[in-house]
């Protein structure tokens, strides 16, 4: 019974030949990265700094990915004749399935044979966490997320009770810590996997409880661009993509005031500045290594709000039609400067820390915020929209997304478009600037009316409305 | 003058053809039915029609216009089927945004005649997410016709609405003397109530148009609209 639900669970997200390609997609990630450990490359960071990079991108991927639970669910799944329990683990293995190809982006970031052992521990207590912490409001989410972080990051520093600390020469300590982490987790998740459906029809249906809006906004006098502009500066709809990638077709969405992000995007840029100070004492090579995990979090930030869901909860039959691709333009700029502003604390605060300390690297810091990272943002919310177009119809209720390895490629290819970002101290000014002026023009084509035209026929014909 | 016009229309999605080779054309001020079984290629020719998606072959006009043209744009009023206004904002939110980008004049009037004409009120401060779906479908109606269209393309509309609330609509959509419309549907009572002409389409062509008096010609005594219309379909095969 159960392994028949499983089948279904994991049907019902992906067909047959998606799931083929997924685990071929797999395999290929792990040869590449045995390939390369066998070849001499022991790590793409700088070594150590290796398991900030984990430690980032599970918190990142900790409070972007949810349990991929669709509407279909609650009207097929939850209602079968099943002990709830059964179908809840069902769910939980399920997920397991899709959770293995971002356990695996972890190794071919450390590469070391200790990576190897760790990432399915990760692996497997990040998609419990998903579960554990399903239904919790953002805060509570944003606050477990970070003490694990952390946690995560202690290996950094020599704590060997981490399972980061396997990279850091602890690897006793490190693996038992992480095979701890895990039982630990998958236990509360397995046990979580049974009140699942229950957690989410009240989570579902909380927006009954909220009768008036008490944060509205007002459009009338504005012309529609301002309109636009408006209201993606009202709004930050944050769409989690269940892997975004492209892996399944789970999505949620919650639109936050943009007023209620504010704080929290300062308290990094504060931190960040703070950070980079005292770094600033104990010497250069660490200092710039920071700035790099500085952009690196300012263009993954954009590439996981903006790039990746400014148009999910988009409607083009009263905007499109009303005034044509020219609207799609409208979007895709508003959406940069939302993202702009969300990370412009940090990029405040690096800007601040070059001018007074390290002015030989401002002016390329500079190009790279005011010029590099808008224009690939602005790219990347296209090849989205483009090769992974989801649109949330409501909650949970998405447009049909078919895992298609072209999807995968083009998410990568947004990581790569971002990367002269993050080697902002490598590149010199010139090379920038021409890059820059490069992808302007790619960008000024790409938002010619004809081609926009071609994407909203495009978007149309997978289902958006 | 015809406001609205199909020529020799062709569309496939991948490997199904939903269109092929469908040809109309609605009289200025007409209000006429597309009528046809699910898959006929209604909501298509639609889409086509305020150009969401463009023909393989075959042109459509709106007034004479490109259905992308500015000009087009402007007369256009669309309701695509399961119409869905933006979740995270409220009715009013909803209402005031697309007038901005209509460019309305009298936005707070309009707003406030689209509350009251939809029944609306009460919910005017809710989030759509929080609303049920024939809540949705009023504000998305209300969308529709916030700019005043001068045609309008409605495909299912009364669709998820209580009787006392399809029987508003109605009356208002008739009430709307110059206003070209075309009412995509599978329910031939709607169409009744709706509009004077009918097309009926299968298989994405056009099978056969008349006024609703000529269906009912078509009829032995007595015998419902539905039923002719059925034979003419199973007729075409
Ligand atoms: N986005 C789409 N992708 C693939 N096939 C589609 C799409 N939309 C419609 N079709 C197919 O085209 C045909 C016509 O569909 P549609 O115009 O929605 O018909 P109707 O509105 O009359 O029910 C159907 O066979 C339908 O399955
Ligand atoms: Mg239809």
């Amino acid at each position: 019974m159960l392994w028949k639900l499983i089948k279904f669970a994991v049907l019902s997200r992906i067909s047959k030949r998606g799931l083929i390609l997924l685990t071929l997609l797999n395999a290929f990630i792990l040869l590449i990265g045995f390939g390369a450990y066998f070849h001499g490359v022991t790590s793409l960071q700088y070594e150590s700094y290796a398991t900030l990079y984990v430690a980032f991108i599970y918190v990142l991927l900790g409070l972007q990915a949810r349990i991929g639970i669709l509407k279909s669910d609650f009207d097929y799944y939850f209602t079968l004749p099943i002990d709830r329990k059964t179908l809840g683990t069902a769910l939980i293995i399920a997920n397991l399935i899709f959770m293995s190809v971002l356990s695996l982006s972890f190794v071919t970031i450390t590469l070391s044979p200790y990576g190897f052992a760790v990432a399915p521990f990760l692996g497997i207590s990040l998609a419990s966490l998903t579960l554990m912490t399903y239904g919790m409001s953002l805060k509570e989410r944003v606050a477990i997320f970070g003490i694990i972080g952390l946690w995560l990051s202690s290996a950094f520093l020599g704590f060997p009770f981490s399972p980061l600390a396997a990279d850091t020469g602890h690897p006793i300590e490190g693996l038992l810590s992480a095979a701890a982490f895990a039982i630990i987790t998958l236990y509360f998740g397995v046990r979580r996997a049974g009140a699942l459906d229950v957690v989410t029809m009240r989570e579902v249906s909380r927006s009954e409880t909220v009768r008036e809006a008490s944060d509205t906004v007002s459009f009338t006098g504005t012309s529609p661009f301002l309109a636009v502009l408006r209201l993606k500066l009202h709004y930050v709809g944050i769409t989690s993509r269940y892997g975004f990638m492209g892996a399944t077709a789970s999505v949620r969405a919650r639109a936050i005031p943009l007023r209620t992000a504010m704080p929290i995007v300062a308290a990094i840029g504060v931190i960040y500045f703070i950070v980079l100070s005292i770094l600033r004492a104990s010497g250069t090579e660490s200092v710039t290594t920071a700035m790099i995990m500085g952009t690196v979090y300012m263009f993954t930030f954009v590439m996981t709000t903006a790039g990746s869901s400014s148009v999910t909860m988009e409607r083009f039959w009263p905007t499109v039609v009303s005034l044509g691709p020219k609207y799609l333009k409208y979007v895709i700029l508003s959406s940069v400067i939302q993202a702009m502003v969300l990370i412009s604390p940090v990029g405040i605060a690096q800007l601040t820390f070059l001018l007074l300390y390290e002015t030989s690297y401002f002016i390329d810091s500079a190009l790279v915020l005011f010029g590099y990272i808008p224009l690939a943002t602005a790219i990347s919310i296209m090849i989205f929209a483009y090769f992974i177009p989801v649109q949330l119809k409501d909650d949970l209720n998405v447009t049909y997304q078919e895992f298609r390895p072209i999807g995968f490629v083009a998410g990568m290819l947004t990581g790569l478009l971002f990367m002269p970002a993050a080697l902002f101290t490598l590149i010199p000014a010139w090379v920038m600037v021409v890059a820059i002026a490069l992808i302007a023009l790619i960008l000024a084509a790409l938002t010619s009316e004809d081609v926009l035209k071609i994407l909203i026929e495009k978007m149309t014909e997978r289902g958006y409305i | 003058m015809l406001c609205i016009e199909a020529k020799d229309l062709h569309k496939r999605y991948g490997k199904v053809v939903a269109l092929d080779g469908l040809s109309f054309g609605v009289e200025c001020g007409e209000k006429v039915a597309l009528i046809g079984p699910n898959g006929a290629g209604k909501s298509t020719t639609l889409k086509v029609l305020v150009g969401l998606i463009s023909p393989d072959q075959g042109y459509a006009k709106i007034a004479g216009y490109d259905p992308d043209s500015i000009m087009a744009r402007k007369v256009i009023g669309y309701l695509p089927e399961d119409a869905s206004p933006y979740p995270m904002l409220t009715v009013r939110e909803n209402l005031e945004y697309i007038a901005a980008l209509r460019g309305v004049e009298d936005v707070k009037e309009r707003v406030e005649e689209m509350l009251d004409l939809l029944e609306l009120r009460e919910v005017e401060r809710r989030r759509v997410m929080a609303l049920s779906r024939g809540q949705r479908q009023k504000v998305a109606i209300a969308l529709a016709l916030i700019h005043r269209p001068k045609v309008l393309l409605l495909d299912e509309p009364l669709n998820y609405l209580d009787i006392p609330t399809q029987e508003k609509v109605i009356s208002y959509l008739n009430s709307l003397k110059d206003v070209t419309t075309l009412v995509a549907t599978h329910i031939m009572s709607i169409a009744v109530r709706l509009t004077s002409r009918v097309l009926i389409i299968s298989h994405g062509k056009l099978i056969w148009t008349g006024t609703v008096q000529e269906l009912r010609h078509m009829g032995k005594e007595d015998e419902p609209i539905e039923s002719v219309v059925a034979r003419m379909m199973r007729g075409s095969g």
